[in-house]
């Protein structure tokens, strides 16, 4: 099934079922509300209880424009995404993210908004479209709330809900692919203090969170985002979570640009050490199995670079022909990213040297299929199919 | 250790199978008197007998042996006694199953009226008796319902080797042996049953005496005598000038292009026969102008007395227009063996000679001296290696690889063509294909760099020595000075593919993959070359980095 197809009925079905009396027009630009440029609004993300917490930094770059930066102390990586707003339609219409890792920071995703279509340029040069059917602004799940944050303030009826559409790239399933997730809810369930702040509490459901129930406290006065959290975890990298404001202060652009330096900086100067040297010293002195046992731990460490480590590690038991370790390794690797073409990949070198030919070729066929660019993947199939 | 193990675990499938009647219980306690006699001797009288197999292992394997000597058959025991002194792993340490030239047979070790051979292509049949003709050159894909691969992992582990090629040589002949077979699991219901290639119906063998005059170390061509009813290869052919003179110790022959052809059989001398007088007459008949090549054909040589190396190599120095690259040959095999290595060790260190056919049958610095111990109960003889003769401290090969490979084939044989002489006498060094590379990669044509390396290298193919290696090595990390990380990758990639036991290959491809940004791979080499060379500090450290940094 196309990506594209499954949104299209995912959008239809959602037009269909729910009578959605809000669209954009919800969102009407107030200047005397909007976030001044230069507000910088420091979040938490993590798991409910707290564990696992990441930093989430919101920086108005202009009226019509946002920096978000995802990070966490000691971790060898950080998530920065750049969005333009489009304030009429309440929505970004340019959308950039890149990894950086190791002080090396690399385009992940760009994306661009064009007659009710979102055109969106993968990292391995891959192009997809996702059409938008309008019943409710599109934001892009990937840098959390902060799109539905920076438009909080300008919501014309607040006391009636909303409605936001969801286009996410890390759905299981989705092949790496973005795809709709049709509209999720925000209705409206009484007021809570939280940290002495009155706040308007919202329900939040739809397709993007499984259906499962969470909820959304908007600051009453101000429209900022109080807390937010969730039972569904939406990705891998939490159990569930939730999302907290810590703070508020006003900078220039420059010295936004400078915590991002230092951020990069301290990957250089060991924050950003990777994690093989402890899974190698791991499995040295307790095997493979306590490897996988600990990779939940490991991640907290390691936002994007966890799947790198463990396929550092996993090449390195191969050099040194512990092959069925390297297999188990990968095997969990697929697992934990299943819509990582590279981890497929690796798999499939795995079985080939362990002499696995059948389950090589279905692992490099699945790599080639989620990324049709692996050449590598398709060289050897090609063999394996040769010498069959 | 491990294959000591498996070796167990080898006979301990003995008895399900194939049970001959055990020995008497007077005979059966002469065997455990000479094994406490063996076990009391061997580890004072070897010059190391626990180079390679613990003292543990070994005090274990007599435990073993000594506790089921009781319900063995004759044959049984005999096998037994000679695994034990080839757990020395030397090729001098064994109670040999196959009578030396004057020695009587062993009682109770019998013989298959068959030869084999070990080529490239595999295990196959060199002689057998005439009623079995149709075998003649077949090649062997099961010995008793095991596929022949196992069979020969199982007999190397029981044959005296100083390497592979010591156990490619003495495997084929234990294999013909029935107390083998039985001993090994290779046997089935007393039958001695080998698949063939190609053959529906499995050739069936009946045990023979061994003959006593079995000369069985030095021939490939089927013998006179009780195996005149044999067949052998090459029997329609003219036999090969290598295979014509094998019972002199020493000959020359001028060949009609001016080549001057010697084959050294033996190295030991008698007083009205002194390699010295041989040496002067053969360097004389090589003139000291033209292009005459020498040729010193080692191939059957199995030994002797090490000392008469002197003369010819201080001959070949004295002799300048010889001793020159491409003028000079020595020919080895897996028979070329003691002696006849130091020979081959001095000619390679002291002359300009091109060493063509199989590497050696012995390591440069090996386990020798052949020692004679005499069981009292039995009356057995068992051989040991006394002294271990290190030519180098610093040689840890486990033989000299030729310069130009030539495997053994069975066509050659059967058609009498002697393929090791002609690639002697057709030599020309291969060219300079770092130079030729360096043409492509000049105009930024990697691909096609590779491919000109690759037929050069087709055309030189060499199993046993990395001709390239170096050649390649040099070639990439000159392109990892000018930043060419991707080509540098293709070249170094290409040596680790050909030479993947060589850890500086895999260490070289290592440094280009990281210089290239791919540090997954970069660890895998890197770990290979550790694995490779375990103390290799370089190595550990570079890998260490890389898993601690992205």
């Amino acid at each position: 099934m196309t990506p594209t197809l499954r949104s299209i009925a995912g959008i239809a079905l959602a037009a269909l079922c729910f009578a959605v009396p809000g669209h954009a027009g919800e969102f009407v630009y107030q200047a005397e509300r909007a976030l001044a440029p230069g507000t910088w609004l420091h979040f938490t993300k993590s798991n409910r209880d707290g564990s696992r917490p990441w930093q989430i930094e919101l920086f108005v770059a202009s009226p019509t424009r946002i920096n978000v930066v995802k990070w966490a102390e000691g971790a060898s990586d950080f998530v920065e995404v750049n969005a333009d707003i489009d304030l009429a339609r309440a929505m970004p219409v340019n959308i950039q993210q890149w990894n950086t890792a190791g002080g090396r920071r690399e385009p992940r995703l760009a994306m661009n908004y064009t007659q009710q279509t979102l055109q969106v340029k993968l990292a391995n040069g891959q192009q997809v479209q996702v059409p938008h059917a309008e019943a409710a602004p599109l934001q892009f799940w990937g840098f959390d709330l902060m799109g539905v944050a920076f438009m909080l303030p300008h919501l014309t009826q607040p006391e009636t809900g909303f409605a936001i559409e969801f286009v996410d790239p890390n759905k299981r399933g989705s092949e790496g692919q973005p795809f709709g997730q049709g509209l999720t809810r925000f209705e409206p369930i009484g007021e809570e203090t939280i940290d002495g702040v009155v706040c308007r509490k919202y329900r939040i459901s739809g397709p993007l969170f499984g259906d499962k129930e969470g909820f959304l406290w908007v600051d009453r006065s101000s429209g900022r985002i109080e807390r937010a959290e969730h039972a569904d975890p939406t990705s891998t990298d939490w159990t569930d979570w939730k999302l907290d404001f810590t703070g508020v202060e006003q900078a220039d652009a420059l010295a936004f640009e400078a915590f991002k330096l230092k951020l990069a900086d301290a990957q250089t100067r060991g924050g950003g050490a990777s994690l093989a040297a402890t899974m190698r010293e791991t499995f040295q002195q307790r095997g493979i199995d306590a490897v996988l046992a600990g990779i939940d731990g490991w991640q907290a460490a390691s936002l994007k670079g966890l799947e790198n480590d463990l396929n550092t590690l996993g090449y390195t038991l191969l050099g040194e022909q512990r092959t069925a370790d390297a297999v188990k390794l990968f095997e969990a690797v697929t697992r934990r990213f299943p819509d990582s073409a590279n981890a497929w990949d690796s798999l499939g070198e795995a079985q080939l040297a362990a002499g696995d030919r059948k389950a090589s070729l279905a692992s490099y066929r699945r790599s080639l299929k989620l990324d049709p660019s692996n050449d590598h993947a398709r060289e050897q199939i090609a063999a394996l199919e040769r010498d069959r | 250790m491990l294959r000591a193990l498996l070796l167990s675990a080898a006979f301990a499938l003995l008895p399900s199978l194939c049970r001959a009647a055990a020995m008497p219980a007077a005979e059966a306690e002469r065997f455990i008197a000479d094994l406490e006699v063996l076990a009391e001797a061997l580890p004072s009288r070897h010059a190391n007998l626990f180079h390679t197999t613990p003292r543990d292992t070994f005090e274990a394997e007599v435990a073993t042996l000594r506790a089921a000597l009781p319900s063995m058959s004759r044959g049984e025991a005999l096998i037994g006694l000679a695994r034990i002194v080839g757990l020395a792993r030397d090729g001098h340490s064994a109670l040999f199953l196959l009578p030396f030239p004057g020695m009587a047979p062993i009682d109770g070790i019998r013989q298959l009226p068959v030869q084999f051979f070990l080529f490239a292509d595999g295990l196959r049949i060199v002689a057998v008796e005439r009623s079995q003709q149709r075998a003649l050159g077949a090649r062997v894909s099961a010995i008793g319902g095991v596929p022949v691969a196992e069979a020969l992992r199982r007999v190397g582990a029981l044959v005296p080797r100083d390497n592979a090629m010591g156990e490619a040589e003495y495997g084929a002949w234990y294999l013909a042996l029935p107390e083998v077979l039985d001993a090994l699991g290779l046997a089935r219901g007393g039958a001695y049953e080998f698949a063939l290639d190609g053959v529906a119906e499995p050739l069936r063998l009946v045990p023979m005496a061994v003959p006593p005059d079995a000369r069985w170390a030095d021939r490939l061509i089927t013998l006179p005598g009780p195996r005149a009813n044999w067949v052998g290869a090459g029997d329609a052919a003219a036999t090969p000038r290598w295979l014509s003179r094998t019972a002199e110790p020493w000959w020359f022959e001028i060949l009609p292009d001016g080549h001057v052809y010697a084959q050294i059989n033996l190295m030991r001398e008698r007083p009205d026969a002194r390699f010295g007088d041989f040496v002067e007459r053969l360097l004389n008949a090589v003139p000291r102008e033209g292009n005459s090549r020498l040729i010193l054909d080692l191939r059957l040589n199995r030994g002797g007395d090490g000392d008469l190396r002197w003369p010819l190599v201080h001959g070949l120095i004295r002799h300048d227009a010889v001793n020159r690259p491409g003028r000079l040959f020595v020919l080895t095999g897996r028979r070329t063996f003691s002696a006849a290595q130091m020979l081959a060790n001095a000619l390679e260190q002291h002359t300009a000679a091109v060493f063509v056919g199989e590497p050696t049958g012995s390591s440069p610095n090996h386990y020798g001296e052949l020692g004679q111990l005499a069981l009292p109960n039995t009356g057995l003889t068992v051989f040991y290696s006394m002294l271990y003769w290190q030519h180098s401290p610093l040689d840890a090969r486990v033989w000299i690889p030729p310069h130009v490979a030539v495997q053994p084939s069975y066509a050659d044989l059967a058609a009498g063509r002697d393929p090791v002489l002609q690639a002697a006498l057709a030599f020309t060094p291969p060219p300079n294909v770092a130079e030729l590379m360096r043409e492509h990669l000049e105009r930024g044509d990697a691909a096609g760099a590779i491919t000109a390396f690759r037929a050069v290298e087709a055309r030189h193919r060499n199993p046993w020595r990395n001709l390239f290696e170096r050649e390649l090595n040099t070639l990439g990390y000159e392109l990892l000075d000018a930043k060419r990380a991707n080509d540098a990758v293709a070249v170094l990639r290409v040596a680790a593919e050909l030479y993947p036991d060589s850890y500086n290959a895999w260490d070289s491809l290592g440094e280009a993959w990281l210089a290239a940004g791919v540090r997954h791979r970069a660890a895998f080499c890197y770990a290979r070359a550790v694995r490779l060379k375990p103390d290799y500090q370089w190595g550990k450290d570079a890998l260490q980095r890389i898993l601690e940094t992205r």
